[in-house]
């Protein structure tokens, strides 16, 4: 069975990834699948707003901008799960009283949106040089009526779906976040899981390529996907 | 010992855990003492109490009616004919203010409207005259009175204890299709055959609490929430923490909540009985 897009089911579209491209942040990254494309900023740690405080860690502030129109409670939502994959890995307790702050902008939205967030706010903390625990990758998934399971899916294909499921992994491939909506059944929910780690592995692989080639001094700061394309296994 | 628990909560918490016991007097499993009562607002459509230990959510459903989009296909789902709104006040606890809703409460609202999508209601239900030109519009509110812990699972009874108590007058659509009435003396229930059974869990070092108190949810270093059909399908699953979730205690949640179906199913059904004999 063969996606609109002609991927397999189990195949993540191509990602494109490219670090500090802005000047005034702290550290920034741009991650895209394909459509979606969401530029993350970090500044911190910096100073607290006293009624944020936090005495013995640092307080994770993440703006989440969709591509149009305002904040919703939908985007809000979007928001507090990247907030809480992302402040998992960071390790607060090292800079008190302080605020890291993680902006994202989205370019244009084409599905698996919190996920792509998710991937390039780790790009862009460890640009940023910001003591992490552990690094994270995110994954979405969508369920079909007819029981397949899409990996990484277009919002069409998300809109059409019985139902969505976005995970998160850390390096240790731990389960870092989950969040699944609509109706699963119990042999695909172990499925999915099983899924999802495997292709949080390869993303981890792409990110660890991403830092390796930026830090290297490649000529080209531009990543492109090389270790994706053979992802039928 | 009270000082204790004040200057070193979670070490007094570790305390009461290593003997598999809360400060409360409860075990790791055990749920609050759990009472729903629907139909105890008389001037709402549909409206359900919900107290689940001190948490206490208050529940009215407004039904309105609104003639047929021409854009609404005739799909077999009532997409957007149900809107939940919840409200977390500074009534409720002091965290929340009164200015705007919080960010606790949309992620809620959101997670509450995916939900309410899931529940098997046939588009019929919500006709408002015999062929469906016009249609019911059923606007779903939720206040919390009382925050101790364990939101979700209170506000997901008392939405669903609140629609199956949803009366409806029949209604009648002029021939030429200008005027509407409601025939307030032949009433009907809306019927929705589906139950949603959610349970959450708080996760403080490797123990996992059964519905939390809202001291245990700000001590836990990630949180479970997970909602099961009467089918036994999974509906909602979500963890969120600072800490990696361990596979095993994923499993173990997940069976605990199945667990649960025949005491929230007959839960409801009861509140709804009683409610009937009013």
């Amino acid at each position: 069975m063969v996606r609109i897009d002609k991927r397999n089911n189990n195949q993540i579209r191509s990602i494109e990834s490219e670090l500090a491209l802005l000047n005034k942040a702290d550290g920034s990254a741009k991650f895209s699948l394909d459509n979606s494309s969401v530029l993350a900023a970090i500044y911190g740690p910096v100073e607290v707003n006293p009624r944020k405080e936090k005495i013995s860690k640092a307080t994770v502030e993440v703006v989440f901008t969709p591509d149009s129109g305002n904040q919703n409670y939908q985007t809000k939502e979007q928001e507090s799960l990247i907030r809480n994959a992302i402040e998992s890995v960071i390790m607060t307790m090292l800079h008190p009283r302080t605020l890291i702050s993680i902006i994202i902008q989205v370019y244009s939205t084409d599905g698996s949106i919190v996920s792509c967030s998710i991937n390039a706010a780790c790009l862009a903390l460890l640009d940023a040089g910001i003591e992490l625990n552990s690094l994270i990758a995110s994954i979405s998934l969508s369920f079909n009526s007819d029981g397949q399971i899409y990996l990484d899916p277009t919002m069409k294909e998300e809109n059409e779906s019985k139902a969505t499921a976005i995970y998160a992994f850390n390096s240790q491939l731990k389960l870092m976040m989950i969040k699944s909506s609509g109706i699963i059944t119990e042999q695909q929910n172990q499925e999915a899981l099983q899924l999802a780690r495997s292709s949080c592995e390869r993303i981890l692989a792409y990110i660890r390529t991403a830092v390796k080639t930026r830090i290297m001094g490649d000529t080209e700061s531009q990543t492109k996907d090389t270790v994706m394309s053979d992802s039928t296994k | 010992m009270e000082a204790f628990q004040k200057i070193h909560p979670l070490e007094f918490y570790r305390k009461f855990l290593e003997r598999s016991v809360r400060p409360d007097g409860r075990s790791l499993q055990r749920i609050r003492n759990t009472t729903v009562s629907a139909g105890s607002i008389l001037t709402a459509d549909g409206s359900s109490f919900v107290k689940i230990g001190n948490t206490s959510v208050i529940c009215g459903v407004r039904a309105e009616i609104a003639e047929k989009q021409q854009d609404q296909t005739t799909s077999n789902t009532c997409k957007s004919q149900i809107i939940v709104n919840i409200e977390m006040g500074p009534i409720c606890s002091n965290i929340f203010s009164s200015t705007k809703p919080s960010e606790k409460a949309m992620s809620l609202c959101t997670q509450l409207n995916q939900l309410v999508q899931l529940l098997d209601i046939d588009p019929k239900q919500l006709y408002f005259d015999v062929d469906g030109k016009y249609l019911w519009y059923l606007y779903v509110d939720l206040y919390c009175l009382d925050y101790n812990g364990n939101i979700l699972d209170a506000a997901i009874i008392a939405m669903l204890s609140a629609l199956k108590n949803v009366k409806l007058p029949k209604g009648v659509v002029s021939d030429d299709g200008s005027e509407v009435y409601k025939e307030e003396d032949t009433m009907r229930t809306l019927i929705i055959n589906s139950y949603l059974i959610p349970l959450s869990f708080a996760v403080i070092d490797e123990y996992v609490l059964s519905d939390p108190s809202l001291e245990e949810e700000k001590l836990s270093n990630g949180s479970i929430s997970i909602v099961y059909n009467e089918k036994r399908e999974l509906c909602l699953q979500l963890y969120s923490g600072i800490t990696p979730l361990d596979e095993k205690t994923l499993q173990q949640c997940l069976d605990q909540t199945k667990q649960r179906t025949q005491e929230i199913k007959d839960l409801i059904d009861q509140s709804i009985n009683d409610s009937k004999d009013k």
